[in-house]
């Protein structure tokens, strides 16, 4: 009886501080600020607010192949809370270098490394929270590679529907 | 002799409470004196004692006792209260206990909460949003359709390379 209102009291904290924690947290922000401050990188945010408008948007203007698509993309927005995509065509391989050694690798998990023939490379990272993607990670460059691009999803995220997605897109 | 049935008259007089004023005082006088007779002695010391105390005077100090009793009474009152408080003490524990709890998990909230906004801060990320949503829309199905694509990628390749594995699993077996 008498731990029971501490145990709640150290919920209620830990629930409070976490909440805290995760609030926006992304990769781009903890890792890569120098980069957005470069005039060598072009950045893109999409906001909440601006996934919010697309529903509101016309289909026919935005030129989309097919309804199933836009389904999807509309599917998988509806779970984003921010894009953060950063891209430069200068000095590839040495940001791509660079940024995977700037990513903690206890708090992003690698999922998986492409490498092509040519030397372009991709890897997927994520951040993980309630055993669920809190963010994705896409890092893309390399010798070889004529675009260093890295890309924060942050939000839940489902990699089938990501994976679904492409499927449509070459319908 | 008459005089002791006299006197045991006014002694049986006496306890039944009837004697006057005047009887009592010869009562008194009378045992004030030497007694013979032995079934009256008992009763001399009674009236002697009642004289003894009506001669007694209250002394200087009996005010100061009385105030210090009073006192006395005075301070055993907190230990009633505390006494009163008793069964609350368990319930205030717990209460202190959380209070205390609270405030140390505010001080950490209030210590851990100052740099995320500093550093969320230093990067003004509605500088970089597109104008208009289409565009904003068409940026993301790029993004997504790359992410897409390259996860495909990886996931067939892994499926072909444990497929080639397999093959070779076959082979050395």
């Amino acid at each position: 009886m008498r731990i029971k209102p501490v145990l709640f009291t150290l919920l209620l904290a830990g629930i409070a501080l976490s909440a805290a924690a995760q609030t926006d947290a992304n990769a781009i922000d903890k890792y890569f600020q120098q980069y957005v401050n470069d005039n060598r990188f072009s950045v893109v945010y999409i906001s909440p607010k601006l996934f919010q408008m697309f529903g509101k948007l016309d289909v026919g203007v935005l030129d989309m192949d097919n309804d199933t698509e836009a389904q999807a993309v509309m599917d998988m927005i509806k779970d984003l809370r921010g894009l953060r995509i950063l891209t430069t065509d200068e000095n590839v391989a040495e940001f791509y270098k660079e940024a995977k050694a700037k990513i903690n690798t206890k708090e992003y998990e690698t999922l998986m490394t492409v490498r092509e023939k040519d030397g372009n490379q991709v890897e997927f990272l994520v951040r993980e929270s309630e055993n669920k993607i809190a963010e994705l990670l896409l890092l893309a460059g390399g010798p070889g590679a004529d675009e260093f691009v890295l890309m924060s999803f942050v939000g839940l995220l489902d990699l089938n529907k990501i994976s679904r997605l492409a499927k449509e897109m070459e319908k | 002799m008459n005089n002791n049935a006299a006197i045991r008259e006014l002694l049986d007089k006496y306890f039944e409470g009837d004697t006057s004023l005047e009887e009592e005082n010869s009562l008194r006088e009378f045992f004030s004196g030497d007694i013979a007779d032995p079934a009256l002695k008992p009763y001399k010391a009674l009236f002697s004692f009642f004289q003894n105390e009506q001669r007694l005077q209250p002394s200087e100090r009996l005010e100061e006792q009385f105030f210090e009793q009073l006192f006395q009474e005075d301070a055993s009152e907190p230990k009633q209260r505390e006494a009163l408080l008793r069964p609350l003490r368990p319930w205030l524990m717990r209460a202190a206990m959380v209070a205390f709890l609270l405030s140390g998990c505010w001080w950490i909230y209030t210590r851990y909460q100052p740099p995320a906004p500093t550093e969320t801060a230093a990067i003004d990320w509605s500088k970089y949003e597109p104008e208009t949503p289409e565009e904003a829309f068409r940026i993301t199905r790029e993004a997504l359709g790359k992410a897409s694509r390259h996860l495909n990628e990886g996931t067939s390749k892994a499926i072909e390379e444990m497929a080639l594995l397999g093959e070779m699993g076959k082979v050395l077996h």
